[in-house]
């Protein structure tokens, strides 16, 4: 479970902004209502500051985690659709595969000649399989990469992935929010490789690897760091059998986000004080 | 796109701009056309070579159907989706670890 470590701190550091968040509402209610409250504000108290930094700060939060939901989730309907329209009946080989995979109905062959396998959608996954790939590999590499595939299913990685998107969306003032996001990703695709090893094989997976590296297209397009970075830990994971380190968060990075939970905390704490001042249930 | 696909070989601004404006009415500016190779080849969609003082542009992807694959997958970050490979090229060391893993060594 600790390997999961950065998504679970995603979840509790988007959690414990709530309280702060609705605290801006309530302050920003109390200055609209309270008499005392607005005069402090003229007055020009910093706690009377603090709340439109708040109340800001969580429009922000929650209009970017909801673009961010809704645009995944239309995205992912569009693949989903597109793997439904371009559907195939897989060859004779690869249907012996799939006779023994124990989620064969949730696997969707489609014909294309792009090196595809994923496994998409975030409550009913479905893996989704190029023809293509699917007959350049051999029966043991195949079984690989649908065993890594199958431990995305059961693990539910693409609902994890949304949600560490939306999460990191709702962070948008801690910069290592985004960093954890990449971490969460990495942490998922090297449980789903060493699922993928347990079932097939160092070996077979390897293979897969070697395959499907060599098979993508277009050495002109130059891959995003990110993804040329994992590549490299799972070769580095099958070598040793254990996920390896993470590179450190750069010393920017940490500053902004050390910088932006300060302010977070420092209107927090403003807002707190105009309450306790103003607030009449007390 | 198209204008690419037929041809084949890799073809200058100047060239695409004559393919698309022979029946073309009004005519498209040379700097549109720079603009949207240049945007294909960003997007991995066409690929760029030097050609003389400027650039000759080829189709990276074979169909329409291979863009549309290519645009989801570079759209999953977005999206519900757990990839098994991205659109790597693995480098000549990771390949040369991988080979011997496969080797059992």
């Amino acid at each position: 479970m600790t390997r999961d470590r950065p998504f679970l701190v995603l979840v509790v550091a988007a959690a414990a902004t709530y309280p702060a968040l609705s605290l801006g509402w309530c302050v920003a209610a109390l200055l609209g209502t309270e008499r005392s409250a607005w005069e402090m504000w003229l007055a020009g108290h910093p706690g009377a500051l603090a709340a439109p930094v708040l109340v800001l700060a969580a429009a922000v939060s929650v209009g970017g985690a909801g673009r961010v939901l809704v645009r995944g989730w239309w995205r992912t309907r569009r693949f989903r659709r597109w793997a439904e329209r371009h559907r195939t009946r897989p060859c004779t080989t690869v249907s012996a595969v799939l006779t023994g995979f124990p989620a064969r109905d949730r696997v969707r062959v489609v014909a294309t000649d792009a090196p595809l396998a994923v496994t998409v959608g975030a409550w009913r996954p479905v893996i989704v399989v190029g023809d293509a790939l699917a007959r350049e590999l051999g029966t043991v590499e195949l079984r690989a990469v649908l065993a890594h595939e199958h431990a995305h299913v059961r693990r539910r990685d693409p609902l994890r992935s949304l949600l560490a998107l939306v999460l990191a969306a709702h962070l948008w003032f801690l910069p290592a929010a985004a960093e954890l996001r990449g971490r969460a990703w990495r942490a998922q695709e090297l449980a789903a490789d060493r699922a993928a090893v347990r079932r097939s094989g160092r070996a077979a997976l390897a293979a897969a690897l070697l395959r499907v590296t060599a098979q993508v297209p277009g050495a002109a397009v130059s891959a995003p760091f990110a993804t040329a970075e994992l590549l490299a830990a799972r070769v580095a994971q099958l070598e040793s059998g254990v996920p390896p380190r993470p590179a450190a968060v750069s010393r920017r990075c940490g500053a902004l986000t050390v910088a932006g939970a300060c302010a977070f905390v420092v209107a927090v704490a403003g807002a707190w004080t105009l309450m306790v001042l103003t607030c009449p249930c007390w | 796109m198209d204008v690419l696909w037929r041809a084949g070989d890799p073809l200058p601004v100047r060239a695409v701009l004559a393919e698309l404006n022979r029946d073309r009415e009004p005519p498209l500016a040379y700097t549109t056309v720079m603009t949207v190779l240049s945007r294909l080849a960003e997007r991995g969609i066409a690929r760029r070579h030097r050609a003389g003082r400027g650039y000759a542009y080829e189709a990276a992807l074979a169909s329409p159907a291979d863009i549309a694959v290519r645009q989801l997958l570079d759209e999953h970050g977005e999206a519900a989706v757990a990839s098994f490979v991205d659109h790597v090229d693995g480098d000549a060391r990771l390949r040369e670890r991988l080979r011997r893993l496969v080797e059992g060594r």
